[in-house]
């Protein structure tokens, strides 16, 4: 179990980095380390064993249980959760507080499930989701401490949030993509100005990453959404130029309340950036609601993905601006297809893809290479 | 302050959803003790696969003789119940409240289907069954739907709900325990 660590150990000392007593002690304390975790591994294995078996033992049996019992069975399991959460103490094990948390969270779904199974009650998945939240968030919030709870909270509300839009504007599309694109301009800087509130700070410090990433992830992905609505010219909508003031006035809240007070606050440049070209992207569809282009979805897509590459550059995050630039050379690869695709119903076509396919393959890293100089020399301008 | 409230904003929130919970079951436990009215049903064709759980199936509606009176191609229609739990009857009209409470039982809203026949929303159309049952039930469904009936419990504010399905006039839950799935006694 520890050869690995003890050649690691016996090379690091003949390099002069550790001592041999020094040595000894680290091999030490890893050995007493590995027994306990072994124990504590062993113990949750029997543990996870035991729900494994009862849960068994129930499923098996479902259709033989009494309702009643199904039903106090659930009541009397989310009391208990309840009771072992409370008794926990939170500033010795936080994560454990915090799994409760969740399995409450999650174990509530399941009670509405077995009422409506039941009853035979056959309610509305969004209807459903929304009593969900609304019964949870106060305990979520209460409760919670983490990232760990406030994450799937935070996704369930979002997908409930346009779940039910969707619903409820089902027979007027025109007023669902008004406001669905709306709130995708105005919901991703919601989140980010949330997390930089004083009150959260101190109230819920643990939910700050969670509204931040989602902050900085979905205005990306409303701004590719959109793109795509450059496919289908049926988008008009019903009062073009309130829609478009909505989004005007958007984004120059955005401008105002985003702008970097300091020259030298680059990130805060890049946000401003990202924030404002990523609205415009999302306002363009609406900006010309009659315009039906694949070739435009496709520049669009390049421009915006280039533009993340440009970014992922300015903030060293490598790994954006080698997924950016790759989805680039894809995109531009889908291309061909759209306008060759019938050619590709014949030998030459499937052939010519093929070459380019295994092309682009083949020189991936010197037009990578290629696309990284351009990024960069875009910074020096 | 804070300190003084956090407690009972904490038991608070606690107490919402287990109230909540309660409220749901306390709403619908009525369903169990309000009188059922029965009504035949068959097999729904084509299967939807990815419904394994829920047997589908489609109401054989006993007709009264009071003339249907919903417009071809509307989606305003109801179907009106009357008639006594054990032997209920059916009509075909506009969805009125006020009229209907009058001379309805119960109503459930119904749209006309691709034969010409009116069944109420896929929530009245399906019943939750374990999934190791969901072949031989369905198939059962299919070749001897005259053991099949469905109890629908009628609001007081208009609206039924689906309470139990029965086969041979047992329940469902009761059937299934008193024969294992390779045992479903043919008729």
């Amino acid at each position: 179990m520890f050869g690995g660590l003890r050649s690691k150990l016996k090379r690091w000392q003949e390099a002069g980095f550790i001592t041999e007593s020094q040595s000894t002690d680290i091999l030490a304390f890893e050995k007493d380390r590995k027994q306990g975790k072994l124990v504590k591994d062993l113990t949750n294995v029997g543990v996870i064993a035991i729900l494994i078996g009862f849960i068994s033992l129930v499923a098996a049996n479902w259709h033989a249980i009494p309702v009643s019992a199904r039903l106090i069975g659930h009541f009397v399991l989310n009391a208990g959760l309840v009771i072992f959460m409370l008794r926990l103490d939170e500033t010795k094990k936080p994560i454990a507080k915090d799994a409760c948390v969740l399995g409450l969270f999650g174990l509530f779904l399941t009670f509405i499930a077995l009422i409506g199974q039941t009853y035979q009650l056959h309610g509305e998945l969004h209807i459903t989701l929304l009593f969900w939240l609304l019964i949870c968030t106060p305990f979520i919030w209460v409760y919670g401490r983490t990232y760990t709870v406030i994450t799937p909270w935070l996704a369930v509300a979002v997908t409930t949030l346009y779940w039910n839009i969707g619903v409820l504007f089902e027979d007027t599309p025109n007023r669902m993509l008004l406001l669905g694109s709306l709130l995708s301009l105005y919901l991703p800087p919601a989140f980010l100005l949330f997390s930089k509130l004083r009150w959260i700070e101190s109230f819920r410090p643990g939910f700050i990453w969670t509204f931040r990433k989602l902050g900085l992830y979905l205005p990306a992905v409303f701004a590719n959404i959109a793109i795509l609505l450059f496919y289908d010219s049926t988008r008009s909508v019903e009062y073009p130029f309130i829609q478009l003031a909505l989004f005007a006035i958007g984004l120059l809240g955005i401008f105002i309340i985003f702008k970097p007070k300091n020259e030298d606050d680059q990130e805060g440049f890049d946000l401003w950036y990202y924030l404002l070209f990523s609205g415009i992207i999302m306002m363009l569809p609406f900006a010309f609601p009659g315009v039906e282009s694949e070739f435009l979805s496709a520049a669009l897509f390049i421009l915006y993905w280039a533009f993340l590459a440009w970014l992922g550059a300015r903030i060293d995050a490598e790994n954006l601006s080698n997924w950016a630039i790759r989805l680039v050379i894809l995109r531009l690869f889908i291309v061909y297809l759209e306008v060759f695709g019938s050619m590709l119903m014949t030998g030459f076509g499937l052939i010519i893809s093929g070459v380019i396919l295994l092309v682009i393959l083949r020189k991936l890293n010197t037009i990578m290479a290629f696309g990284k100089k351009l990024v960069k020399y875009e910074i020096k301008i | 302050m804070k300190s003084k409230y956090k407690p009972a904003i904490g038991f608070i929130a606690l107490i919402i959803p287990f109230a909540a919970m309660l409220f749901m079951i306390g709403t619908n436990i009525n369903k169990l003790s309000t009188p059922e009215y029965r009504f035949a049903i068959e097999g729904y064709d084509p299967r939807d696969i990815l419904r394994g759980h829920f047997l589908i199936f489609q109401y054989k509606w006993p007709l009264s003789n009071a003339p249907n009176t919903c417009k071809a191609g509307t989606l305003d229609c109801c179907a009106c119940i009357s008639g006594t739990p054990a032997y209920p009857t059916v009509s075909f009209t506009q969805c009125q409240p006020a009229q209907m409470n009058k001379t309805c039982g119960g109503t459930l809203p119904v749209t006309e289907m691709w034969d010409g026949r009116y069944q109420p929303s896929e929530n009245h159309r399906q019943y939750y069954i374990p999934e190791e049952y969901a072949r031989e039930l369905e198939s059962l469904l299919i070749n001897q739907p005259e053991r099949f009936t469905v109890g629908l419990t009628l609001q007081s504010g208009g609206g039924a709900q689906l309470k139990m399905l029965y086969i041979d006039g047992t329940p469902l839950p009761q059937f299934l325990s008193e024969y294992p799935k390779e045992n479903i006694p043919p008729q």
